[in-house]
């Protein structure tokens, strides 16, 4: 018996399961007993954790209840609830980041085919919904695009609405600079009035070369608790920051925003303007959709969130599709009034709540380089060492790029790092001789589909961003601002040829939408136009897809067999009629659920509303 | 887990507001100690269990008896507190993600556990709750996750591997007083 499988028995055993053979192997290895003995401790530790007083929730409860007896959920009768098997982890995974979503075109016929769905009058969409002035599309301008940028100097002005009661509209101006690949300054200096001194001014500081990154601002906290809550700005600052790490990010779709128009999407431009003297194009998307660039406005500091379903009007540089201008509608989504009284906005559905513009562009990297943070700043250190690797591997340059940094990641799991790049646009490998992880290495999500190239059976997380595969005696994964075809270029390059992978890895059950078909007869198959071609996996009876569309846009599609759907959980259920059938709705989760052809059917969407997600149940096929 | 009296747990569902008062109490102290672990924030923890009881209340037509009333109620209370998760800030997904340097646990065992909490991933966390403090076997703890049950041993198992890789790492940077 190995040491890894006499873990996973020690594990089994703690939790009550038998554990054959574990004995002899603990009486003969020492590291095991070592193992069995702190997972005992751990087991009593956390048992016995002090988590602070218990507070009396019963009586907060019971006051609610008897102010405001809430309704009976809106189930329909003749429900019963077996459960299903669904992977909602992948969810958990899929929604960290929400947001996103494609042209309103599409957006216009999705509702149209929902409002008929469940019995509502949509009007004005349809002979009156924007038509594409040009028929070219914005992915593949987007993606060539950022291989020109080799540096950007902008002057911004920024107006937030609706952040909070008492101060009803927020002033910023601000600056961008940009050198290729990874060296940004972003900065917003507030120049609101705000009603007392109290109120802490919202400046925030971005400043990184790619090794170094430091952002500055305040800690955000909920509007409500405004300004009792704000404290002093804080400095976050992290040193041997890997190229490209995701965990101290660089907003680089504030320069090209090519995470909100990936390859698959179908955005297409809507009309043709002027920001700063520069021809522009215009778009109108979900925030959903640009998510990253939305995101990237605000690295630090407590600027007010966005809804996903909000809809923002888009202005790219024509010529190098540098955001120009953006403003985001507060949406009328059902869900989205709550979303905002949560969070403590003072929002009404039209409401500008946030205006970017660049008031001033000069499409060159600054002269002096001020990207470095300043000296004496302490650091934490993320690990990364430029130099050798430390493995023998030499990859090729890919074609048109550059060598960018080079190195290695200190940690648990030493990893070799190469990037290369070409103006905005980055490639990255990593590889390691160290992996022990229980699944594929690279953090691809709990779903990948497997393609093949080369020598190479690869994995490609649902993105479509990452490319990673398992070879004799090194891990790898493949990752970039470029498509996916490129990536899997770039794996089969390294010679490194795949082996198969070990039994016990979740990625094993990787499945093709035939292999589900024949798996799980009658499975419906997660083809979505915009999304990218969905990654599944087969769990014993129940066939899981995922697939990612621009920005955050995110779908699942669970099926597994039986003929009633899950207990509920959730706090409010709406009733639907979805492909003919009495189906679920929850708006929290914004998940469908309902009885088809013998299987339980789950269709949850990220940066999607309910319409969209109704006429993508409703477009669901047999393929 | 203790289950709730039949007769209460009828009473609740048929409106009677002593009856949910008491099935309250018997759960918001595991409730709210799940969720603790959970968010790693006792005041968002309190509010995640009113809601939890709250959801539970107004689904209570809807519990089935197809699981244990406890199993059913921690499904709603998991939902919760992954909800709030995706909600939290960017900053503080930063921070959780980028343990820097200086943040680093002193070596005093609950502070340490508690860091070691911190740095896992919240699925794998979740899992390790379930069974460990919840002392749910992984058939129930499948429900409440929402996944196969090889899901949930084998993130028990990697939620332990790295816990104790963790405690062994500090212990071994406080013996050799590398930083």
């Amino acid at each position: 018996m190995s040491c890894t499988d006499a873990r996973r028995l020690v594990s089994e055993r703690l939790d009550g399961l038998a554990s054959e053979g574990l004995d002899e192997h603990l009486a003969a290895c020492g590291s095991c007993r070592a193992f069995l003995d702190s997972a005992e401790d751990l087991r009593r530790g956390i048992r016995f954790e002090a988590v602070g007083a218990v507070p009396d929730i019963a009586t907060v409860v019971r006051a609610h209840l008897a102010a405001d007896p809430p309704t009976a959920a809106p189930l329909r009768s003749g429900y019963s609830y077996p459960n299903q098997g669904a992977d909602r982890s992948t969810r958990n995974e899929a929604v960290e980041r929400r947001r996103g979503r494609r042209s309103v075109v599409a957006v216009a016929a999705a509702a149209l085919v929902a409002g008929v769905l469940i019995g509502v009058n949509l009007v004005g969409v349809g002979e009156d919904g924007p038509r594409p002035v040009a028929a070219q599309a914005l992915p593949a301008r987007v993606a060539a695009a950022q291989a020109r940028i080799d540096g950007l100097q902008a002057e911004l002005r920024l107006t937030e609405r609706g952040w909070n009661p008492a101060v009803p509209e927020r002033r910023y101006t601000g600056s961008l600079h940009y050198r290729a690949p990874e060296s940004l300054a972003l900065s917003w200096r507030d120049t609101t009035a705000y009603p007392s001194g109290a109120w802490r001014p919202n400046d925030v500081d971005l400043r990184t070369d790619g090794a170094t990154w430091v952002a500055t601002g305040v800690p955000d906290c909920p509007s409500v608790a405004q300004p009792e809550c704000s404290s002093a700005p804080r400095e976050q600052t992290v040193s041997g920051r890997p190229p490209f790490a995701d965990d101290a990010p660089v907003p680089l779709d504030l320069v090209v925003p090519v995470r909100s128009f990936p390859d698959q999407d179908i955005a297409e431009v809507a009309g043709e303007g002027t920001v700063a003297g520069r021809p522009t194009v215009e778009v109108t998307v979900v925030a959903a959709q640009v998510a990253p660039l939305l995101e990237g406005l605000a690295p630090a500091g407590n600027l007010r969130a966005v809804h996903p379903t909000d809809e923002v009007e888009l202005s790219l540089d024509a010529a190098d599709m540098v955001p120009l201008r953006l403003r985001v509608l507060a949406s009328s989504d059902p869900g989205r009034r709550a979303w905002a009284v949560q969070r403590g906005y003072a929002d009404r559905p039209g409401l500008a709540i946030l205006e970017m513009e660049v008031t001033a562009l000069r499409l060159a990297p600054p002269v002096a380089d001020g990207f470095a943070p300043p000296a004496g700043t302490v650091a934490g250190d993320a690990g990364f060492r430029p130099g050798p690797t430390g493995l023998d591997l030499a990859p090729a340059v890919p074609d048109g790029f550059t060598l960018g940094r080079v190195g290695r990641i200190d940690g648990p799991t030493p990893t070799a790092v190469w990037s290369w790049s070409d103006g905005r646009a980055w490639i990255r490998l990593q590889a390691t001789d160290a992996w022990s992880g229980a699944r594929l290495f690279g953090d691809l999500g709990p779903l990948v589909r497997p393609v093949r190239v080369g020598a190479v059976d690869a994995f490609v997380s649902p993105d479509g961003r990452q490319v990673g595969w398992h070879g004799d005696d090194l891990d790898l994964v493949v990752d970039g601002s470029v498509g996916t075809d490129t990536l899997l270029a770039v794996a089969a390059a390294t010679g490194v040829p795949s082996v198969a992978l070990p039994t016990a890895w979740p990625e094993v059950r990787s499945a093709s939408p035939a292999v589900i078909r024949r798996s799980v007869p009658g499975a419906l198959s997660l083809d979505v136009d915009g999304f990218e071609a969905p990654a599944g996996r087969v769990d014993g009876p129940t066939a899981v897809q995922f697939t990612a569309g621009a920005g955050d846009r995110r779908l699942l599609l669970a099926q597994t067999p039986g003929g009633r759907i899950a207990q509920p959980t959730e706090q409010v259920y709406e009733s639907v009629r979805v492909r003919g059938v009495d189906a679920r709705y929850a708006p929290g989760p914004n998940r469908l659920e309902w009885v088809e052809s013998g299987l339980v059917v789950t269709l949850e969407g990220t940066g999607l509303d309910r319409a969209e997600l109704l006429a993508m149940a409703e477009g669901l096929a047999l393929r | 887990m203790e289950e709730p009296d039949p007769v209460v747990l009828r009473a609740a569902t048929a409106g009677d507001l002593d009856a949910f008062e008491a099935l309250v109490r018997l759960y918001q102290q595991p409730v709210w100690r799940f969720l603790c672990h959970l968010v790693r924030d006792p005041a968002l923890a309190e509010d995640l269990a009113q809601e939890t009881f709250l959801r539970a209340y107004r689904n209570l037509a809807g519990f089935a008896h197809q699981s244990r009333f406890s199993t059913w109620l921690f499904q709603i209370a998991r939902n919760a507190g992954i909800d709030a998760l995706r909600a939290r800030d960017r900053g503080a997904r930063l921070l959780e993600v980028v343990p820097v340097a200086g943040s680093r646990p002193s070596p005093e065992a609950e502070a340490e556990l508690n860091a070691g909490l911190d740095a896992l991933s919240p699925k794998l966390r979740e899992a390790l709750l379930v069974v460990e403090v919840l002392g749910y076997r992984y058939r129930e703890a499948a429900v409440i996750l929402g996944v196969p049950e090889g899901t949930v041993k084998s993130r028990v198992h990697q939620a332990r591997e790295r816990l104790i890789a963790w405690m062994d790492a500090d212990a071994g940077e406080a013996g050799s007083q590398a930083r």
